[in-house]
């Protein structure tokens, strides 16, 4: 009876060939959407290179909410089986911070609860990131502030 | 010190993120009236930490960790959390 769902914080790099043996499968689930979130190379005019993210989390209350946004997710949608992992420490360029995957019976409403579940979670779930430039200065990313 | 703000209870507070930075600790321990609220709560911290004073009105106030409404009671012996604007994912 129980639904397969994997939410978890990982410090080591996100072991993504494991999400989609957990959300596919099943002959229910006609539609499966992953998202994966990468560290994207940027270049500040002043300390030159980003060299990586540090990630840090409120790590109880993190997990607790993506558990929350899991639970509405399948109150909104039709969501079957469902990963949601968060890398938290170094991470550096490339490499992949966030997992998303859903399955649903159908692709549009596994398109509109996975899109739904990592905006909320860039809202809503208490982790953190700075940037750390190639000049050793580092300073915290500022969501409030648009990035280019 | 007026009798209708007697400080009498104490809760401790973390500072997540950047919010540990501009506090310049991880935790502190506060002296709180004791019908304290999350608003109360961000006047008193503005007083403690000018520094985390300005940023304090985007920062929103997690109780035993959740996200709880400006007028909620906390209570003694409650976790309470400065959470800055997110930025994971």
């Amino acid at each position: 009876m129980n639904i397969s769902t994997w939410i978890d914080l990982l410090s080591e790099p996100l072991p993504v060939s494991k999400v989609l043996p957990l959300v596919s499968g099943d002959a229910t689930y006609g539609g499966i959407v992953t998202f994966l979130g990468a560290t994207r190379h940027q270049t500040d005019p002043k300390h030159g290179e980003l060299l990586r993210l540090e990630y840090e989390a409120y790590g109880e209350m993190a997990l607790h909410q993506m558990h929350r946004l899991c639970d509405e997710s399948r109150s909104r949608w039709d969501v079957g089986p469902l990963v949601m992992i968060h890398r938290i420490g170094a991470v550096g360029l490339g490499e992949v911070s966030v997992a998303i995957a859903v399955a649903c019976p159908h692709r549009a409403e596994a398109f509109e609860a996975c899109r739904w579940l990592i905006d909320t979670l860039k809202n809503d779930v208490p982790i953190w990131k700075k940037d750390v430039f190639a000049d050793g200065f580092t300073r915290w990313v500022d969501p409030t502030r648009p990035q280019s | 010190m007026s009798r209708w703000f007697r400080l009498n209870m104490t809760v401790t507070i973390l500072f997540l993120g950047p919010a540990r930075d501009l506090a310049g600790a991880g935790s502190a321990r506060l002296e709180a009236p004791e019908s304290t609220t999350p608003a109360t709560l961000r006047d008193l911290l503005a007083q403690r930490f000018p520094r985390i004073a300005p940023g304090l009105a985007t920062m929103r106030i997690a109780v035993n960790q959740s996200f709880v409404r400006e007028d909620e009671r906390i209570n003694p012996g409650d976790e309470v959390a400065i959470i800055p604007p997110v930025s994971g994912g």
